[in-house]
């Protein structure tokens, strides 16, 4: 049966196989991956079969103990408490959580259960720790947000590729079978797998990033590499732009970044001379409390090479998860409704209000974003319950210490997953869901392709699926049953219809288009004549998506925030992901030859940080920011910078990288800043331990 | 409201009054704009080298809550808190802010300038933007360019013009270049690179007089000069502040951490201030007074502005970076150590003075990494490198992280796991990948498994044709 990977958002392509009620994998020919294969993706399988699995409802009693329980009464017991909550506080009193791995249809259906059922504005995703920021850039910059606005396969022709703090080597292997002729340029300030690759590897301090793109602007302009032809015909901002970047020429920029003028010189003749170019940016870009401006940054820079909407060149963000694409756009942001269109927008709301059956008016408004409103649990005004579908907040979250408390003063905290999280197993009532080989529904990978995901086996004892507990739910609040439908191919329709018309229009998209394979990209509109839309693999090549169908410079610039200043800190810490693990590391870190090969945390750091510190290597140590500690192995790098420590983000307990983290968060995304943090560290002591 | 008058509209005048535009509660007025300015100087290098528009070398317009004069200042009145402009106009302030640059010292050869001060036909000044455009207009493919000073612009802009295919001499009364900032080694190193890239060089030379197409020395050959480049330093235009009273030193207007004169409604930042302790104040170091300023000026009164020395020149190729008081660098000081580095022939240098792990002054030619890492050191005042060779020569590659023997990083395939296949019968790289999935995550492993393929493919047969029984010692490695 052919499948996808349920992993990344590659969604690279696999055949799986079921054999007496065991699957296993193998890759396809899909074009994403070629027949290739991470060992992620070929190790996917076991988490079917996890022992751990989720298999029926739980449910916190009188002693505060969770236990056994079906769903009947789980369902009841939700149901009970957000009719009383809402009751006495307003909608508002309930939060809805969802996240970037649910398929479109529940992702859709999550939206609407959220607006309709509950009534309330507050719902949100983890896609706000993950993509906001490229999002927010993209929409400002081409006015609309595609990941990818063109296959992934065009990058194989590509000359030059700049990757600003993009990993795929790590995070998405088989993404480098396309990028195997082209020179990369690759932002990171650690050696990453990525940056051993590259033909140039610049190494900014973290946190400064923006004022890099901006230099690389300053050279693209001083140097006479301009496209200047298509900067008047295709573009508009050009000059707000420039008037910031003026200041930061490539000398100004090497004393703030640590990045030398020279490498900053070679970066753009290298982009700008390409026969073929493409700048990419992935959250090390992106997670920062100048998130969105740091990307404009580097869309500033493409636009003023001439890459966007020309054919063989282009910018993109790699998205994350597996379905940060669609994730974002059928209405489980705080800002969104189906269609990828803004919940402030009048006319979106009539169209959404009207396949909804209610009224615009009913309609709530806009939202908080994620990190808000997981604080929200701590105001007046803010939440008292709280549902998370297909998210781990507790690990994934800024500011860990923070979350735990909020989560405690939560009058009900709902998880629905398939896997006993670090955020289920603080749940009041636990709901076992399906999970990728066992449901039907679609996924839309990094380059807008809209996929089948199919169900080859049964769900273990009696875990269901999201639509289901949300059909569930939506009755118990008094909805009609037909207005929460299970079946996902009925879903997929109303949320085709919902987006007819939005920047992401699925409405030519159905599963009979779906399933014979058809490489299908959004937009794909409802045709009016003969043939079906063809769908929209390649974006922007004749107008941008503004009004006026040009793209926008937007006018940023650098200055020194919360963690980093022009001198300080002398040692931050920065996340990310590695090889063998995947978001929190709930599933991946369940699965053996995973966490044998990655089995725990650790901090990398440069042997001089280490001497100076007293710790040596695999040594324990305690890595101390403003908001908590972290005690992890210490692993030495020669390659890593002197004022940089990285932690991995996929692990629970004293391991957990966001303990580190602080609550900033950029206005404009709501993505938090998860890349600088100031810290200190120290060896572990060892009690009871005497020199001997 | 606080009212807040700035005098001087150049780039730190700018920069202050584009950082206080937005801020609440702040009334700016800018007193001496020029009509067709401000150009930005830092520009201006980049004008002589590329084609660039003069409006991309504006800087940028500020916010409309922010009043711009283009009449001059001609007193400051502390007594009545007023600055008085020579159109007549009383601007009262809470807060005046001198931002009043420094003027030119021209030098004294006959044909440079004319009568009235302006500058003769062909003669430009590097510090103009708007020159810098002219220079390059006029100048023709290959033309004869003289560049007159020793100074880090003269420096700067004969390797710019060089680089562009000019028939450039950098004529200097001073014995060797940039002595202010550099060591002699320093120096030396600096001049290689000027000549490397073609430009001619006449240290300790005296011009007498410019004539038509040539500036003729004291002693020696004339220099051909179709356009002459003149970098012959500058003085602080402290008369405002004389008249006014304030305590004026030989570099500018006597300054504390706050950036305040001696009288504390008003500050002084840029050329005219004695902020930076040196006779030049850098554009970086304008800058970042303005901004320190703004901050003192609204949100943080708190702020210091503390002065890091750090010379950097612009330039592709150049790759000269200055740290800390040159003096430092020379002889024998208690308590400093020296790490020194010389390749004459790669033109590359390098002098640290340390104090344990501190820097406290360095010069570096040629080094592109060591430059940009020390530069940061520096700033950050972090430690340096335990490897004290280790950012003059570039830094160590890739760590341990990686280990050697793991051909496929993707699927964690060891070599040894790839052999143990191809014995149990996976004779090809199809096999290889079925048995063991290498291959099958990125793909960069391809080669080096269809290398090893083809060797354990060619051990097995020689081994048949030897028809040896024994069993290849690597399969128990």
């Amino acid at each position: 049966m052919p499948s996808h990977c349920p992993y990344c958002a590659l969604q690279c392509g696999t055949v799986l196989t079921e054999r007496a009620g065991t699957a296993s994998v193998r890759p396809s020919l899909f074009p994403v991956n070629q027949g290739g294969l991470c060992r992620k993706g070929w190790t996917a399988p076991e988490l079917l079969h996890d022992r751990e699995r989720l298999r029926e409802p739980w449910v916190r009693n009188a002693r505060g103990v969770l236990v056994r329980s079906d769903w009947d009464s789980a369902l009841d017991r939700v149901g009970d408490e957000l009719r009383r909550l809402v009751a006495a506080h307003g909608p508002d009193a309930v939060g809805v959580f969802g996240g970037g791995g649910l398929t479109n249809e529940k992702a859709y259906l999550l939206g609407k259960f959220a607006r309709l059922a509950l009534g309330t504005s507050r719902i949100d995703y983890n896609g706000r720790f993950c993509m906001a920021a490229a999002a927010t850039a993209g929409k400002a910059a081409f006015g609309l947000d595609r990941g990818l606005p063109f296959p992934v396969t065009d990058l194989a022709e590509a000359g030059v590729v700049l990757l600003a703090g993009a990993n795929p080597a790590e995070t998405m292997p088989p993404l480098m079978r396309h990028l195997a002729n082209a020179d990369l340029v690759v932002i990171d300030p650690r050696e990453s797998a990525t940056a051993a690759r590259a033909a140039l590897h610049l190494r900014p301090r973290p946190g400064t990033d923006l004022a890099l793109a901006l230099g690389l602007l300053h050279v693209a302009v001083t140097e006479g590499w301009c496209d200047m032809d298509y900067v008047a015909r295709r573009t508009v901002g050009f000059e707000r732009a420039w008037a910031r970047a003026r200041a930061w020429w490539p000398e100004q920029v090497e004393r703030v970044t640590g990045v030398a003028a020279a490498d900053q010189r070679e970066a753009v003749r290298m982009l700008a001379s390409a026969r073929r170019g493409y700048v990419l940016t992935g959250r090390g870009a992106e997670q920062h409390e100048n998130g969105s401006d740091t990307v404009s940054g580097f869309v500033n820079l493409a636009l003023a090479l001439g890459l966007p909407g020309t054919p063989g060149n282009g910018y993109g963000c790699l998205t994350g998860q597996g379905n940060g694409q669609g994730g974002r756009e059928h209405g489980q942001k705080a800002d969104q409704l189906p269609g990828y269109r803004l919940i402030t927008d009048p006319r979106a709301r009539a169209e959404v209000a009207e396949v909804w059956g209610i009224a615009p008016e009913e309609l709530p408004g806009p939202g908080l974003d994620a990190t808000r409103l997981l604080e929200s649990a701590a105001w007046e005004d803010g939440i008292r319950a709280l549902l998370v579908f297909g998210s781990n907040p507790v690990l994934s979250a800024p500011h860990s210490v923070r979350v735990h408390e909020c989560l405690s003063r939560l009058d009900l905290l709902v998880v629905a997953d398939f896997l006993p999280s670090e955020t289920a197993q603080r749940a009041d009532v636990v709901l076992p869901t399906t999970q990728w080989a066992e449901e039907e529904g679609t996924m839309t990978n990094l380059e807008g392709r809209v996929l089948r995901r199919r169900e080859v086996l049964p769900p273990p004892g009696s875990a269901r699926s999201d639509l289901e507990v949300l059909h569930e739910l939506a009755v118990r609040l008094g909805q009609d049953p037909a207005r929460f439908p299970t079946h996902a191919p009925t879903v997929f329709d109303e949320l085709a219809r919902a987006s007819a018309g939005g920047p992401a229009d699925y409405s030519g998209i159905d599963y009979q288009r779906l399933d014979a394979e058809e490489a299908l990209h959004w937009p794909c509109p409802r045709g009016t004549g003969e043939s079906p839309h063809p769908g929209t693999p390649r974006m922007f090549l004749d107008s941008f998506a503004h009004p006026d169908g040009r793209a926008r410079f937007v006018a940023v610039d650098w200055s020194p925030t919360a963690g980093v200043g022009e001198r300080q800190p002398p040692l931050v810490a920065t996340t990310g992901r590695i090889m063998e693990q995947y978001q929190t590391g709930v599933q991946t870190r369940r699965v053996h030859e995973l966490s044998v090969s990655a089995p725990e945390g650790f901090v990398r750091l440069h042997p001089d940080v280490a001497a100076r510190a007293g710790v040596s290597q695999d040594q324990r140590t305690v890595i101390r920011s403003e908001h908590g500690e972290v005690r992890a192995r210490a692993e030495l790098d020669e390659s890593i910078r002197r004022d940089t420590v990285f932690l991995p983000i996929h692990y629970g307990g004293g391991e957990g990288a966001n303990l580190l983290t602080g609550p900033e968060t950029d206005p404009s995304s709501g993505i938090p800043e998860f890349k600088v943090c100031p810290v200190s560290i120290t060896a572990e002591e060892v009690p009871g331990c005497t020199e001997s | 409201m606080h009212r807040v008058v700035i005098i001087g509209h150049g780039p730190a005048g700018h920069r202050l009054a584009e950082r206080l535009g937005t801020a609440e509660d702040t009334r700016v007025t800018v007193v001496g704009a020029r009509p067709e300015g401000p150009y930005d100087p830092g520009l201006g290098l980049a004008a002589l080298t590329t084609e660039l528009p003069l409006d991309l070398l504006a800087l940028p317009e500020h916010d409309q809550r922010v009043r711009t004069v283009a009449a001059r200042a001609v007193s400051l009145d502390r007594a009545h808190r007023v600055v008085l402009t020579e159109d007549g106009g009383r601007h009262p302030y809470d807060t005046v802010v001198l931002a009043t640059g420094a003027h030119r010292e021209h030098p004294d050869v006959p044909g440079v300038y004319e009568v009235g001060g302006r500058p003769a036909a062909g003669v430009w000044h590097v510090d103009s933007p708007r020159d810098c455009v002219g220079v390059r207009t006029a100048l023709t493919a290959g033309a004869a360019v003289a560049v007159f000073g020793a100074d880090l612009p003269a420096v700067e802009s004969a390797h710019a013009l060089a680089v562009r295919g000019h028939h450039v001499t950098l004529v200097h009364q001073d014995a060797r270049l940039m002595s202010g900032d550099l060591d002699p080694g320093a120096s030396a190193a600096v001049a290689r690179r000027l000549r490397e890239v073609g430009v001619e060089q006449r240290g300790g030379a005296v011009p007498v007089e410019l004539l038509s197409g040539q500036l003729v020395l004291r002693e020696g050959e004339p220099v051909p000069a179709e356009a002459l480049l003149l970098s012959t330093g500058t003085r602080p235009n402290t008369e405002l502040a004389l008249e006014a009273g304030l305590e004026v030193g030989e570099t500018g207007v006597r300054v504390d951490g706050h950036l305040r004169s001696s009288d504390p409604r008003v500050h002084a930042i840029g050329s005219c201030a004695a902020a930076s302790g040196t006779e030049r104040c850098t554009l970086s170091a304008a800058r970042r007074q303005a901004e320190t300023l703004a901050e003192i000026l609204t949100t943080s009164p708190e702020r210091r502005y503390r002065h890091t020395e750090i010379v950097r020149a612009r330039g592709d190729g150049l790759d000269l970076v200055a740290l800390g008081p040159v003096e430092l660098l020379a002889g024998n000081t208690a308590g400093v150590d020296h790490v020194a580095f010389s390749d004459p022939r790669r033109h590359r240098y390098a002098r640290l003075a340390l104090s344990g792990d501190r820097l406290l002054a360095a010069n570096l030619v040629g080094l592109r990494e060591a430059g940009a890492e020390l530069s940061r050191v520096h700033e950050a005042g972090s430690p340096v490198p335990s490897n004290r060779f280790a950012p003059l020569f570039g830094i160590a590659a890739a760590g341990g992280a990686v280990s050697e023997t793991v051909l496929c990083h993707c699927n964690n395939v060891s070599e040894t796991a790839l052999r143990t296949a191809f014995r149990q019968g996976a004779r090809d790289v199809a096999a290889l990948a079925a048995a063991t999935r290498a291959t099958t995550g990125c793909g960069s492993c391809a080669d080096d498994v269809r290398r090893l393929c083809a060797a354990l493919q060619r051990d097995r047969i020689s081994e048949v044709t030897e028809d040896s029984d024994v069993p290849s010692e690597e399969d128990a490695a």
